[in-house]
C-alpha cells in the first residue's frame, strides 16, 4: 500500500468554498472537504436530498466546486448508472462518477438502487455519510440509528432495534472493495477514497459522521465524539477487500493495544442515549467486547500464520 | 462534556393548547375520528405529523412504524386498512408521487385510508420549505386509469382538525382512500385553535358529528362487502379487475360494472361529499372561488373590498373532487366573473372553468414564486375588473 497521507502532502486545492450551510460542527462539512480533495476535479456528483443537499447551499452561496446532480431520494445509484454509460459512449471514461448520500439515502430508500448498481457491477464509488438519523427533516430515525437512540419518533424508549449493517450488505454484493472510515479520521478517509478510485467496479465507503444537533452534544466536540466512537470499539474502521476484513487506521492500533475506552464514555456524551440505563449500556460493552475478542482471535491467527 | 438537549421534541400535543400548529391539528383530528395505526416516513413539510404520531399512538394502543419510504409507508397503511383498522400516512409532493401506484391499489380493493399532503413548492424537490398548490390535479388523476378520488384542502389549523376528522369518515364510509391536501404554510404555522373557531367556518355539507370517536353509521350503498383480513374468513384480495368473491375475472360486462361502480360510489354522493361555505351570498358582480391557503387571503380580500364599497361574494371550497359541480354552477349563474387564486399555474381554475364558463368569465390568478397570494393582490385584480367593466 502506497504511503499514507500526511496533513502535508494533503492537496492544497479547496473545491469546497467556506462559509457553507452546515450546521456548527457538522462531521459531514470535514468529511466532505477532505473527501472532495481526494476525488479531484474532474468529478461527476450524485446526490440525493439531505444534509448535504443544504450544505452545498442556495445561490449564491453554492459551496462546491463540482458538478453536481441532486437527483431524487431513491435514485442515487440509478442515476449514477446513466451517467456511467453515456459518459463511457462519449468516450470520457476519465471521469470520475461519484454518489454520496446520507443514510436514509443509502440504507432505507435508496438501497434498492445501490442494491442493483452493485450487483450490474457498475464502476462507480458510492459514499454514505452516516449521521445515523433523518437529521435534515428534524432527527427521525433511520435503518442506521443505533440501537437505545432518541429520535423525535423513538421518544419513549429510544430506537429499539438494532443499527443496519450496511457495509456488510454491500459486501455481501461481492464488490471488490468496502471501507469504513468517520468524520473525525480524515486522512484515514482520504487515502481510503483513493485507494477505492484506483480499482474498478463498484467501491462502497460508509462515513461515520458525528452530528451535533441530532446526537446532542455540543459542536466543538465533533471531533471527540467522532474518535471516542473509534477508541471504545463502537464503531471500527476498516476495509473488505475479497471478502476478507481488515481493520484499519486507528482500529488496528486498538489490537494492538488491546485496551478499548469503555462504550459507556461514548455513550454518555450525547444527550439522545440518555435513556440507556447502566446496565444496557453494559449490555452494548459486551456485545462490544465479543466483537472486538474476535477481532483479538483473528489478528493472534494471523500473527501465527 | 455536558449532553445538550437541543433537539427534543418540547412541544406535548395537547387539546388543551391554544395554540396548535397545522401538523399537530391533524394528528388531533386523526386520533380523535379513531385512526390508531399509521405509516410514513419522514418529508419537510409534513414530519410533524409523524412525530406527533410517534409521540401519541403508542400511549392510544395505536401503532406508529416508520417505513423506509413512502411507497413502503402507503402499503403498510393499505395492510392495516384491510384488517379492519383505520390507517393514515403523510407526506409531500415528492412522496405523493412515490405513492401512486398503491393508491390506485388501494382504490381497487376498497381500503380505507387518509393520505395527507401537505404541499411544497415543486414539481421534484421543488422548494421544501414553500407552499404551493401544484399537486391538485395529482390528487385526481395521478394514478393511472379511471378511478374515483376524494380530495379534500385545508386551510387554516381549525380544517386540518376537521378535514382530517372528515376524510376518516369519509374513508370508511365510501373505503377508498381520500387524500387531504394542505401546504406548507397551513401544516407548519401555529394557529389558535378552539371548538368555538371550528365553528365559525361553516361545512355546508350538513351533518357533520366532531365527537371524538364518532364513526360513520354505515357504508355507502354502492360499496361491496369489505373482506376484512384476519377476521377468519379466506378472502382474496387482488388489484385485478374481480367480481363480489373477490378472485379475478376477465368477463367485459363484470369488469365495466366493476369500473362504473367504483366511479360511481363516489360521484353519487357529491351532495354529501362535497363540502364548501359561502359567504356574502348573492351579492356582488365578483365571486372569488378559492380553497387552501388562498382562500385565507379570499377571505381577507373579502373584508377589505367591503371597506373600500367593493361587494365581493367567496366561495370557499374544502371538497376539491369529486368537483363541486352544483353549488359552482349556481354560483356562476349570477356573478359576472370568477376570481381563482391558485399557488399553482391554474390547475383548479381549468375545473371550474370548463363548469361554468357559459355562464360567467372565470379568471385565475396564479402564483409559483413560493410566495402566498396577498389580499391586496386580490383585491387589486377586483378593482381592476370591475373598474375596467365599468367605463365601458
Amino acid at each position: 500500500m502506497s504511503a499514507k497521507t500526511t496533513i502535508l502532502t494533503l492537496p492544497r486545492e479547496e473545491l469546497v468554498y467556506p462559509g457553507n450551510r452546515a450546521c456548527a460542527g457538522c462531521g459531514l462539512s470535514i468529511a466532505y472537504r477532505i473527501g472532495l480533495k481526494a476525488l479531484g476535479p474532474d468529478t461527476i456528483l450524485v446526490v440525493p436530498p439531505s444534509c448535504l443537499t443544504v450544505l452545498q447551499g442556495l445561490f449564491p452561496v453554492a459551496s462546491t466546486k463540482l458538478p453536481c446532480l441532486n437527483v431524487t431520494f431513491a435514485s442515487t445509484a440509478a442515476a449514477a448508472t446513466g451517467l456511467l454509460g453515456a459518459l463511457k459512449m462519449r468516450g470520457r471514461q476519465h471521469t470520475k462518477v461519484v454518489g454520496w448520500a446520507g443514510d436514509g439515502g443509502t440504507a432505507d430508500i435508496g438501497i434498492q438502487a445501490l442494491s442493483g448498481a452493485a450487483e450490474r457491477e457498475e464502476d462507480f464509488l458510492f459514499m454514505c455519510y452516516d449521521n445515523e438519523g433523518y437529521m435534515n427533516t428534524g432527527v427521525q430515525r433511520s435503518g442506521t440509528t443505533p440501537q437505545g437512540a432518541v429520535t423525535t419518533n423513538t421518544p419513549f424508549k429510544g430506537k429499539q432495534q438494532k443499527k443496519k449493517d450496511v457495509p456488510a450488505i454491500m459486501a455481501a454484493h461481492g464488490i471488490d472493495y468496502v471501507a469504513t472510515a468517520s468524520a473525525a479520521y480524515p486522512l484515514d478517509l482520504y487515502d481510503k477514497i483513493r485507494k477505492a478510485l484506483s480499482l474498478s467496479g463498484t467501491k462502497y465507503i460508509h462515513i461515520h459522521t458525528p452530528c451535533p444537533p441530532g446526537w446532542g452534544f455540543e459542536p466543538r466536540y465533533s471531533i471527540k465524539v467522532g474518535r471516542l466512537a473509534v477508541e471504545t470499539g463502537y464503531f471500527d474502521l476498516y476495509e473488505i477487500e475479497q471478502g476478507m476484513l481488515r481493520l484499519t487506521g486507528a482500529s488496528e492500533k486498538l489490537v494492538e493495544k488491546r485496551e478499548l475506552v469503555p462504550v459507556g464514555d461514548y455513550l454518555r456524551s450525547q444527550s439522545r442515549f440518555r435513556l440507556l440505563s447502566d446496565e444496557q449500556i453494559a449490555e452494548i460493552q459486551a456485545q462490544v467486547d465479543t466483537k472486538w475478542s474476535g477481532y483479538y482471535r483473528a489478528a493472534g491467527q494471523a500473527a501465527a500464520e | 462534556m455536558e449532553p445538550w438537549h437541543g433537539h427534543l421534541l418540547k412541544e406535548r400535543v395537547d387539546q388543551s393548547s391554544l395554540l396548535i400548529q397545522g401538523n399537530r391539528a391533524c394528528v388531533l383530528g386523526a386520533l380523535d375520528a379513531g385512526v390508531r395505526f399509521y405509516a410514513g416516513y419522514p418529508i419537510t413539510p409534513s414530519s410533524e405529523i409523524m412525530e406527533a404520531m410517534a409521540f401519541e399512538l403508542p400511549r392510544a394502543g395505536g401503532v406508529f412504524v416508520q417505513m423506509e419510504d413512502e411507497i413502503a409507508s402507503i402499503c403498510a397503511c393499505i395492510g392495516a386498512a384491510l384488517t379492519g383498522e383505520v390507517a393514515m400516512t403523510a407526506t409531500s409532493g415528492p412522496g405523493f408521487s412515490l405513492m401512486q401506484e398503491a393508491i390506485g391499489y388501494a382504490i381497487m380493493v376498497e381500503a380505507p385510508l387518509v393520505i395527507v399532503n401537505v404541499m411544497r413548492a415543486g414539481p421534484s424537490t421543488g422548494r421544501p420549505t414553500a407552499p404551493s398548490q401544484g399537486d391538485v390535479m395529482q390528487a385526481r388523476w395521478g394514478t393511472h386509469g379511471d378511478h374515483p378520488a376524494i380530495v379534500l384542502a385545508a386551510s387554516n389549523v381549525a380544517d386540518m382538525y376537521r378535514l382530517t376528522m372528515a376524510a376518516v369518515r369519509f374513508a370508511l364510509r365510501f373505503r377508498t382512500p381520500v387524500t387531504l391536501l394542505a401546504d406548507q404554510v397551513v401544516g407548519q404555522m401555529r394557529e389558535s385553535f378552539s371548538e368555538e373557531l371550528i365553528g365559525r367556518y361553516r361545512l355546508t355539507s350538513g351533518d357533520f358529528d366532531f365527537t371524538p370517536g364518532y364513526l360513520h353509521p354505515d357504508v355507502a350503498r354502492e360499496v361491496r362487502r369489505p373482506h376484512i383480513l384476519g377476521s377468519g374468513e379466506h378472502p382474496h384480495v387482488t388489484g385485478l379487475f374481480h367480481d363480489e368473491t373477490g378472485f379475478p375475472t376477465n368477463d367485459p360486462e363484470k369488469t365495466d360494472k366493476f369500473l362504473r361502480d367504483l366511479y360511481n360510489k363516489v360521484a353519487h354522493h357529491r351532495d354529501e361529499l362535497c363540502l364548501y361555505d359561502v359567504k356574502n351570498e348573492g351579492n356582488g358582480r365578483v365571486c372569488i372561488v378559492a380553497y387552501g391557503s388562498c382562500a385565507r387571503s379570499a377571505r381577507a380580500a373579502w373584508r377589505l373590498a367591503d371597506q373600500e364599497g367593493l361587494s365581493v361574494e367567496i366561495l370557499h371550497l374544502y371538497t376539491l373532487f369529486p368537483l363541486p359541480v352544483e353549488i359552482i354552477q349556481k354560483v356562476a349563474r349570477r356573478v359576472e366573473f370568477m376570481i381563482i387564486p391558485e399557488l399553482n399555474l391554474g390547475q383548479y381554475a381549468h375545473e371550474v372553468r370548463k363548469m361554468a364558463e357559459q355562464w360567467t368569465t372565470v379568471i385565475g390568478m396564479n402564483k409559483t414564486d413560493g410566495t402566498l397570494i396577498t389580499p391586496r393582490e386580490i383585491l387589486d385584480r377586483i378593482a381592476e375588473l370591475v373598474g375596467k367593466y365599468e367605463s365601458v
